[in-house]
């Protein structure tokens, strides 16, 4: 009897799908595009703030900048902030949620109130609060998100462990002699993977629209092209009514991105718990 | 009263709590000197001096802790280094158009996403749901700005139906002033509503389809009440409940997007304060924006779950 | 005849959830004073209805619960409260073979690294090929291919996981192996298969068993000694020819009536027990069984007879042979 890989049943999921080749093409245009593509900076060769044409696809900006180069070392921005966070998420998230989950301590009820207590505050204000204090930074972004997704994963790295802890191979585990350690990282994480990467997807998704935001704001790292920075110089030069181009298509990228995750999150999801949807 | 109120002021009075030492220990622990963060270097170095003895900072952590709860409960968030007046009072007059621009978005949300969630549920599987599952991918998805500044582009700016910003007209009859102010909020609040409307439905929607399973609708069917009724009356007490559990989630979650969308439409609250702040590095303003929004929170999650409590019969208030 | 292990004195209760914090706290008391023996190289079969304990019985030996009482002895060595390095190295002389073949392998390992890792948590070889070799070795002794090694449990059937899970238990090289209800999960026709391949494996490596069960036939097929337990308590011990030919508790022979093999002895007709078996929360007073038992005499009621010794190894709990042997 063979049932059918995790593969072969997502590839079935359309919406699923769709995710997945977006996510590609993002993550190809971020890594690989900025090797094919000059950095923008000082004063472009082109005209300012000119709409799309044959020379420049996207148009340019203030300062005569190629908005289409922009947007690609945009998406290798985003890219590396949202990744980041997730790792500081993981980092911190995945062993918390393993401890509490396979020990069942005092930890766990912790665990679930930082939780609750992250998902009550209102986290944009204190988030801008911290970067403005820190100074903006990738790096400052990234760990910001990722200090505030943590809980989140934990818990539900928690529940995972929960389930998969009753059975029987994780008994026979402990009576092989097999040490805590492994068991915790090795056999329960196989089994776990599931919905970690579910919820993994989702903060990349959301992080980047934090990240905007607090580009946006004016809070992102000055030394990088982002989306979200795109748009703040649009709109605080007042460009934003006279080129659109530089506000459709830094915001558009963004939405693309995080629907594109989101898909890729839900087609994992449903192809793990099909019961879950229809 | 009764026990269930007690604990419930008790743990939104610890959520405060921690949000504020969070917000205590983040100004001090950063790198840097925190006198930076708390006293304008505008000021003369005498003034420098009271307000650094007020805050305590040539004393010990905890001590500083002490004197930071007391100034608190006083109701005093510092100095604003650019507008050199207190913090609270700056606050004060803004915080009341970012409550007015929240709460009728939520209220508008409510009204139309209970429905959508229900309609959803209902005809789960079917063309309907399947449509409006779609638009709830994408409404998750949605990035404020570009949804402020597309609904602003067009309605105001090239249909010009609606103002460019702000609250209302200036120097406008006192007489008209509602009338105003509503044409001034009919964008941003359908920012917000679009935003988060989508995250409303799929709750209520997943509220509903837990209710709809448990054992007492498949009784009342049998008994022969009529299909629909059984939906609507007896469906609907109960995903009432988690759907205003998860309005509460979302107070928080609404106030991210009002920030954003307050600046896009020059909307005078707190959010385009936020973002003036920024831009002036004017950091008790920051940290006393963040104190206030969340001390707000608390409470309108306070009322929903006092509302939840009192809707739910199995809490006994 | 070696004694290699010995249980004294077993009490296991289990608090029951919520009950902790009112003043009358329940446990369900599933082990009760429980005394037995294991000599080396016999297969000793543990039977008894579902809630009687056998299992936990096992659990507690091979320390997957701590006892609430009472002592196990291991080659004369006190093994119920080790810790740490001697808890690891006790893994390596006792083993369990689990019940359920599609939940006791992990479905995301491949067999052969299943097989493999607890010889590499317990440092036994130095080099992959050695580890390889090994593994193929242990998979070839219980009856598979070593090119199965590469694939993942999904691709077996149940009765070949549980052979996958005897390699995976004789991997340390244990010296007494505990079946947890080893076959109960596969077809009878899968079963017997792996019953002689249980025989086989003590032959040929010399271990020792306890084969836990609730089904009298499998006992009986594979056991040297069987131990009868209900309600957590020992009933009857004896060896196996004398169990089915001259058992003397009234338990064993509504189980035996109740078993569809035939006996050597006469039947009357099928014994059935009148009643529900009682809740461990709640055991009865007196003789455990007593509220069942078709041979019930007042003193059952009130006083709960001792394990005495009728005839040489055969040991009976009931007040009827009150007069014969040694308590």
């Amino acid at each position: 009897m063979r049932e059918k890989t995790f593969l072969e049943s997502f590839s079935r999921h359309r919406l699923g799908m769709i995710g997945l080749i977006g996510v590609s093409i993002i993550l190809l245009v971020g890594i690989v595009g900025p090797f094919f593509v000059p950095f923008p900076k000082g004063y472009g060769e082109a005209m300012p703030l000119t709409g799309p044409s044959a020379e420049n696809l996207l148009g340019t900006d203030a300062l005569g900048l190629d908005l289409f180069s922009e947007i690609i070392w945009g998406a290798r921005t985003s890219i590396l902030i949202s990744a980041s966070a997730v790792l500081v998420a993981m980092f911190i998230g995945i062993p918390l949620g393993l401890v509490s989950g396979y020990s069942r301590g005092k930890i766990g009820a912790l665990i679930d109130s930082i939780t609750e207590i992250t998902m009550t505050i209102p986290t944009l204000p204190l988030m801008i609060l911290i970067s403005a204090l820190v100074g903006p930074s990738v790096r400052t972004v990234a760990v910001v998100i990722g200090v505030f997704a943590w809980p989140t994963l934990a818990r539900i790295v928690r529940n995972s462990t929960l389930k998969v802890s009753q059975m029987q191979y994780i008994e026979a585990a402990i009576v092989l002699g097999i040490p805590k350690g492994s068991i915790m990282f090795k056999h329960i994480m196989l089994n776990i993977a599931g919905p970690v990467v579910v919820d993994i997807t989702l903060i990349m998704a959301t992080a980047v629209l934090t990240e905007s935001s607090l580009s946006y704001l004016g809070l992102g790292d000055p030394n990088v092209w982002s989306w979200g920075g795109i748009l703040q110089t649009a709109f605080k030069a007042g460009h934003h009514f006279r080129a659109w181009w530089l506000v459709v298509f830094p915001a558009a990228s963004i939405m693309l991105y995080v629907i594109f995750f989101n898909l890729l999150g839900i087609g994992i999801n449903e192809t793990l718990n099909p019961k879950s949807r229809k | 009263m009764g026990r269930y109120i007690v604990l419930r002021l008790a743990k939104g009075l610890l959520t405060f709590f921690v949000a504020v030492t969070i917000t205590f220990l983040i100004v001090r622990l950063m790198p840097g000197d925190p006198t930076t963060a708390l006293i304008s270097d505008s000021l003369s170095p005498d003034d420098a001096l009271v307000l650094k003895e007020s805050f305590g900072l040539d004393k010990p952590l905890y001590q500083q802790y002490f004197l930071f709860l007391r100034n608190l409960l006083k109701g005093d968030l510092g100095y604003s280094f650019f507008y050199k007046d207190s913090v609270s009072s700056i606050i004060g007059n803004k915080l009341w158009w970012t409550l007015l621009l929240m709460g009728s978005s939520l209220f508008i949300t409510i009204l139309i996403g209970i429905p959508l969630g229900v309609i959803s549920a209902k005809q789960q599987g079917k063309l309907l749901d399947q449509i409006i599952n779609v638009a709830v991918v994408i409404g998750v998805s949605i990035f404020v700005p570009l949804l402020a500044f597309l609904l602003l582009y067009f309605f105001s700016f090239k249909l010009m139906l609606t103002p460019i910003g702000g609250a209302y007209t200036p120097g406008i009859d006192p007489s008209q002033m509602f009338g105003s102010v509503i044409s001034h909020m009919i964008l941003p609040c359908a920012t917000l509503v679009i935003t988060y409307l989508a995250s409303t439905v799929l709750y209520m929607r997943n509220g509903m389809l837990d209710v709809l399973k448990e054992d007492y609708i498949r009784t009342a069917k049998a008994k022969g009440v009529s299909d629909r009724k059984v939906t609507w009356s007896h469906a609907l007490r109960n995903a009432l409940i988690p759907t205003v559990t998860v309005t509460g989630l979302m107070i928080g979650k609404m106030v991210a997007g009002a920030v954003l969308t307050e600046t896009v439409f020059s909307w005078p609250g707190v959010g385009t304060m936020i973002y003036d702040a920024v831009q002036k590095q004017d950091f008790p303003l920051l940290q006393g924006a963040f104190i206030v929004l969340a001390a707000s929170v608390i409470v309108m999650n306070l009322i929903t779950d006092l509302i939840v409590a009192w809707l739910d019969p199995r809490i006994k208030l | 005849m070696e004694t290699m292990l010995q249980v004294r004195n077993l009490k296991k209760y289990f608090p029951i959830k919520g009950s902790f914090f009112s003043s009358n706290p329940s446990y369900v008391h599933a082990l009760e004073d429980v005394d037995m023996d294991l000599y080396r190289g016999e297969t000793l079969g543990v039977v008894g209805e579902s809630g009687s304990g056998k299992s936990t019985l096992g659990r507690i030996i091979i320390r997957l619960e701590q006892p609430t009482a009472g002592k196990v002895f291991f080659e004369g060595r006190d093994v119920s409260t080790l810790k740490g390095k001697s808890l690891k190295n006790f893994r390596t002389d006792i083993q369990m073979v689990f019940q359920d073949p599609y939940a006791s392998l992990n479905p995301r390992l491949t067999v052969g690294s299943a097989i493999a890792e607890p010889m590499i948590a317990h440092k036994r070889f130095s080099s992959k090929a050695e580890i390889k070799e090994a593994t193929e070795d242990l998979l070839r002794k219980v009856g598979l291919q070593p090119s199965m090694s590469s694939l993942y449990p999904h691709n077996f059937s149940g009765g070949q996981r549980q052979r996958i899970g005897i390699a995976r238990a004789l991997s340390l090289n244990p010296k007494i192996l505990i079946c947890d209800e080893a076959v109960s999960a596969l077809d009878v026709s899968v079963q017997s298969q792996i019953l002689n391949l249980f025989n086989a494996l003590k032959r040929e490596l010399g271990l020792t068993y306890i084969f836990i069960a609730h089904d009298l036939a499998v006992v009986r097929y594979i056991s040297d000694r069987i131990l009868v337990l209900y309600l957590g308590t020992v009933m009857e011990i004896a060896p196996k020819t004398e169990l089915f030919d001259r058992h003397y508790h009234p338990y064993t022979e509504s189980l035996i009536s109740a078993s569809p093999e035939p006996s050597t002895v006469k039947r009357k007709g099928r014994i059935i027990l009148s009643g529900e078996i009682p809740s461990p929360i709640n055991p009865p007073k007196g003789c455990k069984f007593h509220t069942r038992c078709f041979k019930c005499m007042e003193r059952c009621k009130t006083e709960e007879p001792a394990l005495k010794e009728i005839e040489t190894g055969h040991f009976v709990r009931c007040h009827l042979y009150d007069d014969k042997g040694r308590g």
